[in-house]
């Protein structure tokens, strides 16, 4: 299935033994716009949330959708990887690790567009001291701390073998470097007896892994569905929350396996049959997204209470139809069509079909949020909102942080896990022999 | 013709205002009929809850009296207003029994009374003090199906078997660090 060999090898590790220019000067650009977001947020910290598009009827925005978002996009690493490695798919060793990764740096960043939500981000503490357990939103603070926990957790555990191999790599002039990967990599060295406990520990975590992560995104749809108003008051929130963070979570894969594939020159590690079948696996999730949502739509449609009738007339033809329609059309029809038409089904059109989803489902969660907003609870004039720079810098800054942790972990660990490579390598040598004796 | 019609009606003002005079001294009398009503509600009563109130209306000698409508009303306050909200009416039985339900919403001390109709025969008021209480949960109970146990506990105990799970896995890594340790020092030996 995959092309492995010590070339590989070397190749993925590269970047973690030196480090070129061209990784300083986009680590410096990443920390500049980092730099800007930090002004900005002081800036709405002194003057408060009154800088931001955000008022008394429209009080989420922006961060709220992105926070959706990044929840969404921490769907793609670790239940993706987790179902691979349950299901034993033999082509996941070039996959899992930046699924992995692109986990834990989307929570990170989720839980930092809800700060930038805060009007006094110095009471945060109170969530957790007078914080109601009958409340989704603290469902949602404990499932999102659960969450991160355990996929920081199931990296670590998942990295432990090639954490050794580095902690034998890096030279022992480098005291501090040396010392990290020799305390984390825990006296690794690889027996049948620490294989066995550390296969045993990733098969109950990959198992765990699963029903948090599908609890992770069903609780984050609660915030919305498990309040009494259009169209958020609706029991199929949890399914479309689930469905399109596993539909955008795959696309992020696809583009980060894009970029791996391209920096790293792993042309003969990641082919385009990985992308194929991730692209199938995306084009099935979009279809699953067009499903709910003509449900939905002819659900509400076709009873017209007051409030379902202005928010259906809001989206298809109202203030927010632009953005329902390019969903609609951009983010899932064209995915679709993109990966079911042959001279398009390839690694190229995978990577676009993966743009589009992510585009789409940005613009998804913000008519979820705003266009949930608008909809009037008394017969007035619906509010309007639109983002301030300030807002789009913070937006900036967070998918910076983003980028910059990913950019750290991949710096830490190979992006691509070498340990499951080699598995696989003997594994199909294995079988091969096999083969070769029968015959 | 004109002069003789008015002559008329004003011999007939101390008719009328005889006759007036009569019907509002009857009306006056009715009021003065003096008769008892004692209440009875809890001392504390959580909000939310459902409760009844009891009110007897009787004669002076103790005879029930049947067939009175009896207004129950509740004290309020609204910023700097103050007054009393109509919650409820009742007609006394056969034991002058008049009985309303009503769910106190609002927490703190309340003055609940009940006072015979103003259109009726007797006059009556009765004033008692009632707690409202309010537990640690202010939602109403309304879920229509009740599972047991789905409750904060419930969640609790999912969130510590999982976080049980990663001490578990934790446990596991150290297991793996004593392997090696044990590993080395064999090899070493």
């Amino acid at each position: 299935m995959t092309s492995y060999n010590e070339s590989v090898e070397d190749r993925i590790l590269a970047p973690l033994t030196g480090s070129s220019r061209p990784f300083w000067i986009w680590v410096g650009a990443l920390i500049a716009i980092i730099l800007w977001g930090v002004v900005v947020y002081v800036m709405q910290a002194r003057e408060g949330l009154i800088v931001t598009g955000m008022r008394d009827r429209i009080m989420w925005g922006l961060y709220v959708t992105l926070f959706v978002m990044f929840i969404g996009a921490s769907m793609a690493g670790t239940f993706v990887s987790a179902v691979l490695r349950l299901t034993g798919v033999s082509w996941r060793g070039p996959i899992v690790r930046s699924a992995e990764m692109i986990t834990v740096a989307a929570l990170v960043v989720a839980a930092l567009f809800i700060f930038f939500d805060m009007g006094r981000p110095e009471r945060a503490l109170n969530i957790v001291i007078f914080g109601r357990w009958e409340s989704p939103l603290i469902w949602d603070v404990y499932g999102l701390a659960t969450y991160l926990a355990g996929s920081l957790l199931y990296l670590y555990l998942a990295s432990i073998p090639d954490i050794a191999m580095i902690r034998d790599l890096v030279p022992g002039s480098q005291r501090l470097r040396s010392a990290l990967y020799r305390a984390y990599a825990v006296n690794w060295t690889g027996s049948v007896e620490q294989r066995r406990v550390l296969f045993s520990a990733l098969g109950l975590m990959a198992i765990i892994m699963v029903p948090v992560a599908v609890m992770m995104h069903t609780v984050t749809s609660w915030i919305f569905g498990m309040t009494l108003r259009e169209p958020w008051n609706s029991p199929m929130f949890g399914i479309f929350f689930v469905g399109g963070a596993i539909y955008s979570g795959v696309g992020l894969i696809v583009i980060m396996m894009f970029i791996v594939k391209r920096v790293y020159r792993l042309n003969d590690l990641i082919t385009e049959d990985h992308f194929l079948k991730l692209g199938y696996l995306l084009a099935t999730f979009a279809a699953l997204m067009v499903f709910f949502n003509v449900s939905e739509f002819v659900t509400l449609g076709y009873k017209t209470s007051t409030d379902a009738s202005f928010y259906i007339m809001q989206m298809t033809r109202g203030s927010m139809a632009p953005v329902f329609w390019i969903y609609i059309w951009a983010g899932l029809i064209l995915p679709i069509v993109l990966i079911a038409l042959p001279w398009t089904r390839n690694i190229r059109g995978v990577v676009v079909a993966s743009i589009l989803a992510n585009g789409g489902m940005l613009l998804e969660r913000y008519f979820i949020v705003v266009g949930g907003l608008k909809v009037p609870l008394n017969p007035y004039e619906p509010a309007s909102y639109f983002p301030t720079w300030i807002e789009w810098s913070l937006m900036l800054a967070g998918v910076a942080v983003f980028v910059l942790i990913i950019t750290a972990l991949a710096k830490a660990l190979p992006i691509v896990a070498i340990w499951e490579l080699r598995e696989e390598q003997h594994e199909i040598e294995s079988t091969a022999r096999v083969a070769e004796g029968s015959a | 013709m004109s002069i003789f019609v008015i002559k008329r009606s004003v011999r007939l003002v101390p008719v009328l205002a005889i006759l007036a005079w009569l019907a509002l001294s009857s009306v006056a009398s009715a009021q003065d009929r003096k008769a008892t009503l004692t209440m009875s509600v809890p001392e504390a009563v959580p909000a939310g809850s459902r409760m009844e109130l009891v009110a007897t209306l009787t004669e002076k000698d103790g005879a029930p009296i049947v067939g009175e409508i009896i207004d129950f009303a509740m004290s309020v306050e609204f910023m700097s207003n103050s007054g009393e909200i109509h919650i409820g009416s009742g007609m006394t039985d056969s034991s002058g029994v008049a009985r309303i339900e009503y769910t106190p919403k609002a927490e703190g001390e309340h003055y609940v009374s009940a006072r015979s109709s103003e259109l009726s025969e007797v006059s009556a008021f009765s004033e008692v003090e009632m707690t409202v209480t309010a537990g640690p949960q202010l939602y109403g109970e309304l879920s229509p199906i009740r599972v047991p146990g789905a409750n904060v506990w419930m969640t609790s105990a999912v969130l510590f078997a999982v976080w049980s799970i990663f001490v578990l896995i934790s446990l596991r890594i150290s297991q793996i660090a004593r392997i090696g340790e044990r590993e080395r020092g064999s090899s070493d030996a």
